[in-house]
């Protein structure tokens, strides 16, 4: 017999799923998944792990033909699971069509809790389409890659 | 003691077209990286259905262009979204 110290993996797979409240004042009034949407952001904005909700502040709204402020909803393909000990989540890939926008990343936040924010995706440069196609491609649905994981 | 882990954050790959949708080549790029690591039936139809339908869409998106261009602005009211 032994005992080994770690989180549970369903444990893991159950925070995703949002089972546990550790804090207060957070009411679920729906057994549904929340809305998740991802918007553009250019190179002017100010996006870090200190972002708590979605802004309109240098959106590429002000600049782009074909994008929406606040821009599109996310589809959960992978709801959350888990692989050995790593709990994981994934989205299909989304694509802005006869688009012209120039973009340097993207905030994945949460339209169902206030837009609060989950992520930052910085794309490492400029990324810019012209009346065409601009497509953020979520990596593989995996322990060691997917978009959201808790090891 | 402590044990590792955390929460992780994947990377995301952008691609984008100039006056165009995507090409086979582009869409066969991009559906490769997630496909290498399905390895069940149901999630491989699921994401290449998906992928065929951002095909169409981008071969939609060409075709109304060329109207466009050409101005049969009404025609391109038939072939929907």
């Amino acid at each position: 017999m032994a005992i080994t110290q770690a989180m549970a993996t369903s444990f893991k797979v159950e925070i995703l799923d949002g089972i546990h409240n550790f804090g207060t004042g957070v009411i679920r009034a729906s057994t549904a998944a929340d809305v998740f949407k991802i918007a553009l952001y250019t190179s002017s904005a100010t996006l870090s792990a200190s972002t708590t909700a979605y802004t309109t502040t240098d959106e590429v709204s002000s600049s782009g033909t074909n994008y929406t402020a606040g821009g599109k909803t996310l589809t959960i393909s992978q709801v959350p699971t888990s692989s050995s000990t790593t709990a994981y989540l994934d989205f299909d890939d989304i694509t802005w069509d006869s688009a012209t926008i120039t973009a340097n990343g993207a905030l994945i936040y949460n339209s169902s809790q206030s837009n609060k924010a989950v992520a930052v995706l910085a794309f490492g440069g400029d990324k810019t389409s012209t009346a065409g196609n601009f497509t953020i491609q979520f990596p593989a649905a995996a322990a060691s890659t997917a978009i959201l994981r808790i090891a | 003691m402590s044990f590792e882990g955390g929460l992780e954050l994947g990377t995301v790959k952008v691609f984008t077209t100039d006056s165009r949708g995507f090409t086979p080549d582009e869409m066969a790029d991009r559906a490769v990286d997630r496909l290498l690591r399905i390895d069940n039936r149901s999630e491989l139809k699921r994401v290449l259905a998906q992928y065929f339908k951002e095909a169409q869409e981008s071969e939609r998106m060409n075709l109304r262009r060329i109207l466009i261009e050409n101005g049969f602005m009404n025609a391109i009211e038939h072939l929907g979204d």
